[in-house]
């Protein structure tokens, strides 16, 4: 099952790195036997389940070329090199070459095409939040039209057949200093300079922030909103 | 009244020379506004709300500025004593004065363009300072100069930040009301930051031009090139900002090369120098817009070349120290 290597399968998907507790679930299987920890530099079996728990992380690498990182309490469904399919959680994808790349949740699914580093956060509507860090291509619903990917800018994906829901302009600064996903691997993503470029860029048309934080989206038509303090303006 | 006589003509040649080098400033050593300043270019003081870490990390809304022109301007007013403000080689010569030197500033940044791997930003602003010499003797060397400034900066993926530009200079005298010195300055520069803590950082610069220049010719050379101040410099320098608490402090050194250009027909033919520079500068500020500042700078010149110099008549080297405190006052539109 774990016979592949690094050197010598470049289609296979690996396991760079894991703290505390990931590990795989075969869906083919019940019960205790079914459950097994992911090693690292392991490749990743097919029809199975990648859970991570309570403050644990895991990142695994597809062909070489797309970086998938998971948060804690985290479900990976399947991944290959067109599509992530994810139950529960947060995650994080870094696409390095022009690839069409596909995002499905619960409820939501959306195709993407370029190159690009973005975070993924399920919501309990059953859709996701998509955020690009940097890249440049589309991110195309089921239905409705598709849109430029915009570094920044925070995209509900909602229902089913999928629709762009509300879009916002968040700070990449203190997502990027506040992010586990981004900080908490032992190396850095292969795209951090064009984040750093894409930061410095935001803070170029920077014009002010609100004090409140987006949270979950309950349903469709609600978000929720952390709101701190008074609306602050540069 | 003391009279001079003078047997010879080559003598009084060297100490009218002396002498007219002695009440004259320096144009060349003259600090001029070639791009924003760091307020305006410098994001890494952007304050943030301290929230703790989670996977996806902390999604706070802003919003954007739409329009593609911003527009910033300020006031920045320093008073500073200056032991030598002639430049002058003679450590007995030196005159030492208070200045206080005014400048207001306007500028725009315009829409940034990006580009895979960088973001190029125009800028272009515009300057007038006024600087007064408040020791008696030489207030009639104040001065009033005008500036402006048309620049590119790129700021590339590597974290190197690429500038060019021009600028423009003109400085006029304040009794004669003439212009005593206009300057074009195509130049470019390149800079990086690294960080060397988490409350220091370090900068890197390095920068030259060409300063095409227009001034009187000196009456003690061939008398009759009005570029005759025309250079090119190349200057390196190192910078370090330690934040402590809201205090920066900044010590600075760079060192600098000036070849001047204009040949025989100057004065200053084959004349090449090196200028060293340290700076210390403490920095407070009281909000978004408002600055003081506690400054200390040293600078030598060691120069060669030149006919005056060639012929022993005038030094053109010299050390000066500054100190003084200023008030910056700067805003975005």
């Amino acid at each position: 099952m774990f016979s592949a290597t690094k050197e010598n399968d470049a289609e296979a998907i690996f396991c760079n790195f894991t703290l505390g507790k990931v590990e795989l679930i075969n869906k083919s299987f019940t019960g205790a036997s079914a459950i097994s920890k992911l090693d690292i530099n392991a490749s990743l079996p097919k029809d199975s389940l990648v859970c991570t728990g309570v403050k644990s992380l895991c990142e695994l690498s597809v062909n070489n070329s797309i970086l998938i990182r998971s948060g804690s309490e985290s479900i990976i469904d399947s991944v290959d090199q067109n599509l992530l399919k994810v139950l529960s959680g947060s995650f994080l994808v870094c696409i390095e070459k022009e690839t069409e790349f596909s995002i499905q949740s619960k409820k939501s699914v959306l195709k993407t095409k370029g190159k690009y580093t973005a975070i993924i956060e399920c919501t309990s509507n059953g859709g996701f939040k998509f955020v690009p860090l940097e890249g440049k291509g589309e991110i195309i619903p089921e239905e409705g039209n598709s849109k430029e990917i915009y570094r920044g800018r925070l995209i509900m994906i909602v229902d089913s057949p999928s629709k762009l829901g509300n879009a916002y302009d968040i700070d990449l600064l203190l997502l990027l200093k506040s992010s586990r996903l981004i900080n908490s691997f032992p190396t850095p993503l292969p795209s951090m300079k064009r984040i750093s470029l894409s930061i410095y860029a935001q803070q170029l048309r920077l014009k002010g922030k609100f004090n409140a934080l987006i949270g979950d989206a309950p349903t469709d038509d609600n978000l929720q909103m952390w709101a701190f303090g008074e609306e602050e303006t540069k | 009244m003391k009279i001079l006589s003078f047997k010879s003509p080559a003598l009084l040649v060297v100490v009218l020379a002396s002498t007219l080098s002695a009440q004259q400033r320096d144009a060349t050593v003259t600090n001029r506004q070639t791009q924003p300043p760091e307020t305006v270019t410098n994001n890494a003081t952007a304050q943030n709300t301290e929230i703790e870490s989670s996977d996806a990390g902390a999604q706070r809304p802003i919003f954007q500025k739409t329009q593609s022109i911003s527009a910033f301007g300020g006031l920045d007013s320093r008073y500073l004593y200056r032991n030598n403000p002639l430049s002058s080689s003679e450590t007995l010569s030196f005159i030492e004065t208070a200045m206080w030197i005014n400048t207001a500033y306007l500028g725009a940044s315009f829409e940034p363009i990006e580009i895979e791997d960088a973001v190029i930003t125009p800028y272009a602003g515009l300057s007038y300072t006024s600087t007064e010499y408040l020791e008696s003797g030489l207030d009639t060397l104040g001065f009033h100069s005008t500036s402006a400034y048309l620049l590119l900066m790129t700021q590339h993926s590597s974290g190197w930040m690429l500038r060019s530009g021009l600028s423009y200079a003109m400085d006029k005298s304040e009794s004669s009301k003439e212009e005593t010195y206009i300057e074009f300055y195509p130049n470019v520069g390149a800079m990086k930051i690294h960080s060397i803590s988490d409350s220091t950082i370090g900068i890197i610069d390095f920068s030259g031009g060409y300063h095409k220049s227009k001034s009187d010719p000196n009456p003690f050379g061939p008398g009759t090139s009005i570029g005759e101040l025309d250079n090119y410099d190349i200057t390196a320098s190192y910078s370090v900002r330690i934040m402590y608490g809201k205090l920066v402090i900044s010590p600075r050194y760079g060192i600098s090369y000036k070849n001047y250009t204009e040949g025989a027909v100057s004065v200053n033919n084959g004349r090449k120098e090196f200028i060293h520079a340290a700076n210390l500068k403490l920095d407070y500020p009281i909000n978004d817009n408002l600055n003081v500042s506690l400054f200390g700078a040293y600078s030598q010149r060691e120069s060669s070349g030149g006919q005056l110099q060639d012929a022993g008549i005038i030094d053109y080297d010299f050390h000066s120290t500054d100190a003084g405190v200023s008030i910056g006052l700067n805003t975005t539109f």
